[in-house]
């Protein structure tokens, strides 16, 4: 009896093992990848290889990190834990080395959660730089920054976050820091951190011998690299809306799907990939590397067209392109004005009805010249105008629409509605990535007169570095001409950041006429936006010389200075000087140390830098 | 380099009252004989108390009486032979559990250990000692604490402890040959295992690159009329890094240093056209620097003397900084600058950290000056001084020859010589640091600055290291057998193990305390890892909230109590001046081998008295 209750019992136990193994099997079954029989494998390696988990095939697995998983025995989570609290108190105390080789540690521990890579990486890249004072160091730790991502890529091979972060670490990291000349510098020659970006079996990479890399003395630029992450972070995507979608695979519809950003801002993520060729350019205008710019500019309008036409998911979940807001508004006047045809004058009608509704305050405000309103006037216009708007649907409920032909009105009248809240859409789209500026600035930057001007800046600032006073001064009064041109055709671009380099040139200017001691010209072609510029730094505005010296010395005043970029004429500024001052000039270059030869690269990217101090 | 926050006193000046110069301190003697007698005191009352309990006041106190005086009779009459027969029964069975294991566990990970490893690191060689260091301690202290706390209890409750009761051994044997035996065996293994880390530590750094490409290059002219020719060359990358090398004519050379190490080069043979270099094994990242510290001072902006720099804003204060610029300097007074020990040359490392308040220029340190001055003078004879650019996380060597530019109090520079005019009569010389560019700030602590003496052999170091490891292990045992005279085995080891946690981290339940660490008591704790609650929310002002408050505050008294009676592991761990290529001087090594004794001895004691009152062994 008893042994007879062992072996059932014994029985019972090898039963309940067989029948749990069963759906153990079916989690937990590898995937076969040979050539004779794919077979998916079990539910955890499907998921695995959904999510694109490294780990998903034997061959990949990383013995360190799956053996420090194995050894803390489930207590994964207490263990990075105190490896966190840990890494936090080598932070504090500078200790770095430690700090590295625990980060190292904390990433192996939760290979997928992406968060830590991000994270300890900024930490790396951000943080830890700063605390050096050598910018060499700051330097390093940058890129060790950036390879903790790519190490990160090991785990996570497409992971569009990752990706994003390494377009934008190498980007914005090494291409905007305070140091972005010595970075720039710097990542040109570092080959071994090129060779840690290029793709290998375990990780992600891009093509670093590319020539969609290489920027100055055919060498890896950041910018570019950085373009180059950010593509691959958008073909990932667009790759994981495709299979995330079924449906998409039919009607390609939707594709481009919002969750696989996992959080990033479609816009922003697809307006990173067309920004880094704009900064590509700018940093090149700084270093002045002008014979790239202008396909450097080209390039860049390229993406940034692309990234106009380019379908952008949105949160309100319908996909919008940037470059269809002109079409929209098109469209939008067309149907307004088919309604209208039904009844001729009705909108005219209803807006001298509205208008008179409006309040006292308000209609004095709009019956003033512009002139004579004041800040509250200008309020009240502001507010009018939102009252005045004559929607299509009010046309069609008015009583005076025919009746006839109401049904069929209200339906156009709902799709014109449709169109505006869809131009709107794109039109707070565009805002965010100020998307028109740029389109103008790319378009802007590749005339040849632009390049010129440019250039005659760049050369002015040197021949004044050089205290060749004269010639300075006859390139700086040639490039403002030219600029002053540019900004009556674009005024668009006055405002900007970029125009505060021509600004500080102005001060360079300004210095140079007081050196000269000239008066500064009346009729300074870029007097509006460099008055603009002091009002905000709270500089004086400019001085107005008396009007005989002005028809002397303005450089605009010389109507032969042509905006095609010819050599201005001669005797224009030379002639206004008196003959105390040319001698002064001479003086000072005398006295001052001869002017250096051409600069090789380096020696122009200081200067540069220099400049950009001031 | 290596941070040490504790003053860097000689093991006379910790010991003794006064020692470090300020009054109030009265030594680390003064305090023992302070807290033994208080502590004995409020030992025996309480067992006093536990005593009137069972027996009534009168018998109890006899109870008391009696166990102390034949504690002492215990004591006096030890017997080294019984207690090595003991120690040895210990060692039998320590062997009999298969303790051996830990080596092999070891051994193991070592071998895996290049995985875990940062190939990329600035510095491997400190990565490297430092996780040896690192790993044996962790499995000394497991080794010890599972060795210790099994042995008693499982011969108590197997009634094995009654064979040795019944032979004349006194109790006191029993406890010190435990100690002993575990201890002989932990150290055995110790030793196997720092013999494997150091080999790891050399196998694992050694690394050889061959040249990749060299040329020859006009050197500059060292006699009158020779103009030696000298080879500039690359070499292969290894390990994650490559060289530029140098060889000067008579054939012998040296690369750059890259992570901390450099090789030496050798010009084998072949003729001017097509010589061969031989690259030897990596240098210099092995070391022991044997740093003669002094004691800091520094100077505020107005030249007013202050005990702390400026802080700059950083979380950790253990650096001050100066202000460029101005007055503020930093000083360091050394003793025992003799003739004999610096006969040619004064050499002075220093590790400053620099705060920039602007960008400054980005391509150049921060220029700072440093100079001599005799302590006597009051500063009016110094030295003239030598501006340099500051260098961060990394050692800068200022060499002072003997004979030097001098300037007395009437500001003419003439020709002097160190211990003629600058050493005081008593071998103080003064070192003073100051930064030169306005607003731009130099931090830096006393260890920061020292002269540099001849090296002590690594290996020896590492050996120090070891021991400061070993120390901490035989703490460990101590406590193990003494908690398992009277706890049963699973509970005895909980117990050592929640005192090693305790202190290793006295200062987290200090800061908890305190209330500089969010998070609340245990039980706060627990409920906020239950529910989900982050650190810093707010419990609703309820009367359970107040209640758990209330009993956490108490709990953590206790804690924190009981973490201050504990030794600090922490003070034990001489890993950082390992690593980092400094030698353990005598005077922490000595204080620390003193702290540990007296706690293992204080154990034993406790120990005994629990297994003496034992109804076991009565």
């Amino acid at each position: 009896m008893n042994q007879n209750a062992t072996v059932t019992r014994k029985a019972v136990y090898i039963g309940t093992i067989a029948v749990l193994l069963i759906p153990l099997f079916w989690l937990g079954q590898p995937p076969v990848t040979e050539e004779q029989g794919q077979r998916p494998g079990g539910l955890l390696a499907q998921v695995r290889k959904r999510e694109e988990l490294a780990q998903a095939s034997l061959g990949d697995i990383d013995p360190a990190s799956e053996s420090m998983r194995l050894v803390t025995l489930g207590m994964r989570g207490v263990a990075a834990n105190i490896l966190w609290s840990k890494a936090n108190d080598y932070k504090i105390r500078e200790d770095w080395d430690n700090l590295a080789a625990t980060l190292n540690q904390i990433a192996k521990l939760q290979p997928n959660f992406i968060s830590i890579w991000e994270f300890q990486a900024h930490n790396l890249s951000y943080n830890i730089s700063a605390e050096f004072d050598d910018y060499r160091h700051r330097y390093r730790w940058v890129t060790r920054g950036i390879r903790y991502l790519l190490e990160g890529t090991e785990y996570n091979r497409t992971h569009p976050r990752l990706l994003w972060s390494i377009g934008w670490f190498t980007g914005q990291k090494v291409g905007l820091a305070d140091e972005k000349l010595q970075y720039r510098r710097l990542f040109r020659v570092d080959d071994e951190f090129h060779a840690d970006m290029r793709p290998n079996r375990r990780r992600a990479g891009i093509d670093m011998d590319s020539f969609e890399v290489l920027g100055p003395d055919r060498l890896p630029d950041n910018w570019l690299a950085s373009r180059l992450w950010f593509k691959l972070g958008q073909q990932v995507i667009l790759n994981r809306g495709l299979r995330n979608d079924i449906q998409s695979i039919t009607t390609f519809q939707g594709k481009d799907n919002i969750t696989s950003y996992y959080g990033k801002s479609p816009l922003i993520y697809h307006s990173n990939v067309a920004m880094a060729p704009i900064n590509y350019a700018t940093a090149l205008e700084e270093e002045a590397y002008f014979d790239l710019l202008l396909s450097a500019w080209q390039l860049a309008s390229d993406e940034w067209d692309a990234f106009g036409n380019r379908q952008i998911p949105t949160t309100w979940g319908v996909n919008l392109r940037l470059n269809e807001l002109e079409d929209l508004h098109k469209q939008n006047q067309e149907i307004v004005s088919d309604l209208e045809q039904y009844k001729p004058g009705l909108r005219e009608e209803i807006l001298k009805a509205k208008r008179s509704k409006l309040p006292e305050e308000m209609q004095s405000a709009l019956s003033k010249p512009d002139k004579e309103r004041t800040m509250m006037d200008w309020g009240n216009v502001e507010m009018s105008k939102k009252l005045l708007i004559v929607l299509p649907q009010e046309m069609v409920a008015h009583s005076g629409f025919p009746k006839a032909h109401r049904v069929k009105a209200r339906a156009i009248a709902q799709q014109a509605s449709d169109l505006e809240l869809q131009a709107d859409r794109i039109e707070r789209y565009r805002s965010i990535v100020n998307y028109e500026y740029w389109r103008t600035r790319c378009v802007v930057e590749q005339l040849a007169t632009t390049l010129r001007a440019r250039r005659l800046v760049h050369e002015g600032e040197d021949l004044l570095d050089a205290t060749k006073l004269e010639d300075a001064r006859t390139a700086f009064e040639e490039a403002f001409v030219i600029w002053g041109d540019i900004y009556k055709q674009y005024p668009n671009l006055m405002g900007d950041v970029t125009s505060e380099d021509i600004y500080h040139s102005t001060l360079s200017y300004e210095r140079l006429l007081n050196q000269l001691d000239l008066p500064f010209p009346t009729d300074f072609p870029l007097m509006e936006m460099a008055n603009a510029f002091r009002r905000a730094e709270g500089l004086k505005e400019l001085e107005v010389a008396d009007e005989a010296d002005a028809e002397q010395s303005a450089p605009g005043a010389d109507a032969s200075v042509p905006v095609d970029g010819a050599s201005p004429a001669e005797g224009a500024g030379a002639d206004a000087t008196t003959k105390g001052v040319e001698k002064r000039a001479e003086d000072v270059q005398e006295t001052s140390s001869p002017p250096t030869e051409k600069q090789p690269a380096d020696g122009q990217e200081k200067q540069a830098g220099e400049r950009q101090g001031r | 380099m290596v941070v040490d926050e504790l003053e860097l006193l000689s093991f006379l000046e910790w010991l003794l009252p006064g020692g470090d110069g300020s009054e109030m301190k009265i030594g680390a003697l003064g305090v023992f004989l302070l807290i033994v007698p208080a502590l004995s005191a409020t030992v025996a009352f309480v067992c006093y108390l536990f005593s009137v309990a069972r027996h009534g006041p009168s018998e109890g106190f006899y109870t008391v009486a009696r166990t102390v005086a034949a504690g002492v009779t215990d004591i006096s009459n030890i017997s080294p032979r019984r207690v090595w027969a003991m120690a040895r029964l210990a060692i039998n069975e320590a062997v009999r559990r298969r303790v051996l294991i830990v080596v092999a566990i070891f051994m193991l990970v070592l071998l895996f250990a290049g995985w875990f490893l940062d190939s990329g690191s600035e510095h491997p060689a400190r990565l490297y000692i430092s996780f040896v260091l690192t790993m044996t301690t962790y499995l000394a202290l497991a080794l010890g604490l599972l060795l210790s706390t099994f042995s008693l209890p499982s011969d108590i409750k197997n009634k094995t402890i009654h064979t040795i009761l019944t032979k004349p051994v006194r109790q006191v044997e029993i406890v010190l040959g435990r100690i002993l035996g575990f201890v002989a065996v932990g150290t055995a293994m110790l030793v196997v295992m720092g013999l494997g880390s150091y080999l790891f530590v050399r196998r694992g750094l050694s690394h050889t690159h061959t040249v990749e490409s060299f040329e020859r290059v006009e050197g500059t002219t060292v006699g009158q009329d020779e103009s030696p020719v000298v080879w500039r060359g690359t070499c292969t990358s290894a390990d994650g890094h490559a060289h530029t090398f140098t060889v000067n004519q008579d054939g012998a050379g040296q690369t750059d240093v890259q992570r901390g190490h450099w090789h030496p080069v050798e010009k084998l043979s072949g003729k001017d056209g097509n010589p061969v270099f031989a690259i030897g094994p990596p240098q210099g990242w092995l070391q022991a620097r044997v740093p003669i510290y002094g004691g800091l001072m520094f100077l505020d902006r107005n030249g007013q003397s202050t005990q702390k720099g400026i802080n700059v804003g950083k979380e950790w204060d253990y650096r001050g900084y100066i202000e460029g610029g101005s007055q503020a300097a930093a000083i360091w007074t050394f003793s025992g600058i003799t003739e004999q020990a610096f006969p040619e040359q004064l050499s002075l490392e220093l590790n400053l950290r620099v705060f920039r308040s602007f960008k400054g220029e980005i391509e150049r340190g921060v220029l700072g000056s440093i100079y001599l001055s005799n302590p006597d003078s009051g500063a009016a004879m110094r030295s003239v001084p030598v501006s340099f650019e500051a260098k961060e996380f990394s050692i800068d060597e200022i060499v002072f020859g003997r004979s030097l530019d001098v300037i007395e109090r009437d500001g003419i520079p003439r020709e002097g010589d160190i211990f003629k005019d600058l050493v005081s009569k008593d071998g103080e010389l003064s070192v003073i640091v100051q930064c030169s560019e306005r607003a731009q700030y130099f931090g830096m602590a006393q260890g920061d600055v020292y002269v540099r003496s001849a090296d002590a052999p690594f290996f020896m170091n590492f050996v120090k290291g070891y021991i400061g490891i070993w120390l901490q292990m035989v703490m460990v045992t101590a406590f193990g057998v003494m908690f398992s005279t009277f706890l049963n085995a699973a509970v005895a080891m909980l117990t050592t193990f929640s005192c090693v946690i305790l202190g290793f981290r006295s200062e987290f339940v200090s800061d908890i305390r305190t209330g500089d660490l969010e998070g609340g008591g245990p039980i706060e704790a627990t409920i906020r890892l239950l529910t989900q609650m982050n650190l810093s929310g707010e419990f609703s002002d309820q009367l359970v909230t107040k209640v758990v408050q209330f009993v956490d505050q108490g709990l953590l008294l206790l804690m924190s109590f009981t973490a201050n009676i504990l030794p600090n592991y922490n003070a034990f761990d001489t890993t950082d001046y390992v690593a980092y290529g400094f030698d353990i001087y005598g005077g922490l090594l000595s204080r620390n081998l003193t702290i540990g004794l007296v706690y293992t001895l204080a154990a034993a004691l406790v120990g005994y008295f629990f297994l003496k009152t034992r109804e076991v062994a009565a």
